[in-house]
């Protein structure tokens, strides 16, 4: 069974993730374990330490569009800012800043997720 | 690049043809659960057409007929069209105007007659039962007899709000009970061969297979989910552009989704190579991007559809149903007009 109160503290929109899989919760628990397994976070961690733009990109986009297909709204929101920071040239100095708050709404997120 | 790739067409055949096809668009919209009713009924028209005998241009004309069989469809409450559950008789009454609309929405065409014949009478049963006349036998015009059991064998083979698609061993009892009664004995038999064969439209052999392509397991689980529930649609999946590449030179595959961006190369580039083996296999792009930009990038590469997320299943099947549409349908080496 998944915990709706800490799904709402990590800014998670059950209904609407599970709308995703078709009221198939146990299609939309295993999801949720791949995305505690998916190192795309951990990725987008390391490029923004090394500086390169253009893997941090990549690793950003590839969360917000998951995040975004399993409900995370927060996640989502917070990582679309650092998405749009880091395209073209990119601005590193506001990516880090941005970064922050990804960081911030990615444990609580696998926080509310821990027991999955 | 050009826009689309595709030459306008010129001569007046193709341009009916689209015309056609346009109309029968417009039907399969309105009914929400029925996407391609009409195609897939001209499908399966024309193959009994052709399997009873007639000639190339004959099977054209079920061809036709087939496609604009409910258009009469276009003056029956939407509500009613779309409604899931039994209806009433009231309700009942006026989906079967649709036969007389259509009649006289078709009766227009000068150059067959039989197109607005199908369209009144495709509901006749060989017993007299039917509607809108009660005809009997071969008083019911032979190209409504041809369409009424493609008809029949689609609405059993779709899924609907309110049921699954039926087994097609079932389908094909219920048409064999049916001989002399709704159906025409001789072409309920032919079209039972059909079935027995696998020709028919719906059956595994020609379910669409649609072919995802993204890097990310978690966005190709939901799609699956989403266009697994479509059973008129076979889902198949690889996570990189080269696997792509290869899986396409197989011929297999009716419809592309690809992820704009992947680790060896992105969506743009994969669909650059593609269009080199297969000129014609349409694509749909998946991104969460909703920028100018990238959308204009995919007008350039001749994608007219893109899907972004978070997906939502109606929206993922229209796409993939009015991408699969958009082949041509019709064989320009028929002719249309009667010298």
């Amino acid at each position: 069974m998944l915990d709706n109160e800490a799904f709402k503290i990590a800014g998670i929109d059950y209904e609407n993730g599970l709308e995703r899989c078709l009221g198939d919760e146990s299609l939309y628990t295993r999801l949720l374990g791949m995305f505690k397994d998916d190192n795309a976070f951990e990725r987008l961690t390391t490029a923004l330490d090394r500086g390169d733009i253009t893997d941090a990109f990549e690793c950003a986009h590839a969360l917000k569009g998951v995040a975004v297909n399993l409900g995370m709204n927060t996640l989502f929101e917070a990582d679309s800012e650092l998405v749009n920071a880091l395209r073209g040239d990119g601005d590193l100095n506001k990516a880090r800043e941005l970064y922050t708050s990804v960081k911030e709404s990615y444990s609580k997120v696998m926080d509310a997720l821990k027991y999955i | 690049m050009k826009n689309s790739g595709i030459s306008k067409p010129t001569d007046y055949k193709t341009i009916l043809n689209e015309v056609i096809a346009a109309l029968a668009r417009i039907i399969d919209v309105r009914d929400t659960y029925t996407s391609n009713h009409s195609i897939r009924v001209a499908e399966g028209s024309s193959m009994l057409a052709s399997r009873l005998g007639y000639s190339k241009k004959e099977t054209e004309l079920v061809y036709r007929a087939g496609i604009l069989h409910d258009i009469g469809k276009i003056g029956v409450p939407e509500e009613i069209i779309n409604k899931q559950g039994n209806l009433s008789k009231e309700e009942f009454e006026s989906i079967k105007i649709h036969t007389v609309l259509g009649y006289h929405i078709l009766s227009g065409i000068s150059w067959d007659p039989r197109i607005a014949e199908a369209a009144k009478y495709h509901h006749e049963k060989y017993n007299g039962t039917g509607y809108p006349n009660g005809l009997t036998g071969n008083n019911i015009p032979e190209i409504a007899r041809i369409i009424a059991l493609a008809d029949a064998y689609d609405a059993m083979s779709s899924t609907r709000p309110y049921r699954t698609a039926m087994p097609l061993k079932y389908i094909k009892e219920e048409i064999e009970k049916n001989l002399g009664k709704q159906f025409d004995p001789v072409f309920g038999k032919a079209f039972i061969e059909l079935l027995d064969e696998g020709k028919l439209p719906g059956t595994k052999k020609h379910q669409k297979k649609i072919l995802i392509v993204d890097d990310e397991p978690i966005n190709v689980e939901i799609l699956k989910k989403m266009i697994s529930a479509d059973h008129s649609l076979d889902v198949f999946y690889c996570s990189t552009g080269n696997d792509a590449i290869n899986l396409v030179k197989t011929g297999y595959f009716d419809l592309l989704l690809l992820d704009i961006y992947m680790p060896d190369m992105n969506g743009f580039e994969v669909y650059r190579q593609i269009k080199k083996i297969n000129e014609n296999i349409p694509a749909i792009f998946l991104t969460a991007d909703k920028t100018k930009n990238t959308i204009d990038t995919a007008n350039e590469f001749g994608v007219v559809e893109y899907l972004t997320k978070p997906y939502a299943q109606e929206i993922v099947l229209a796409v993939i149903h009015a991408m699969l549409s958009k082949k041509p349908h019709l064989n320009n080496d028929y002719e249309i007009i009667e010298e």
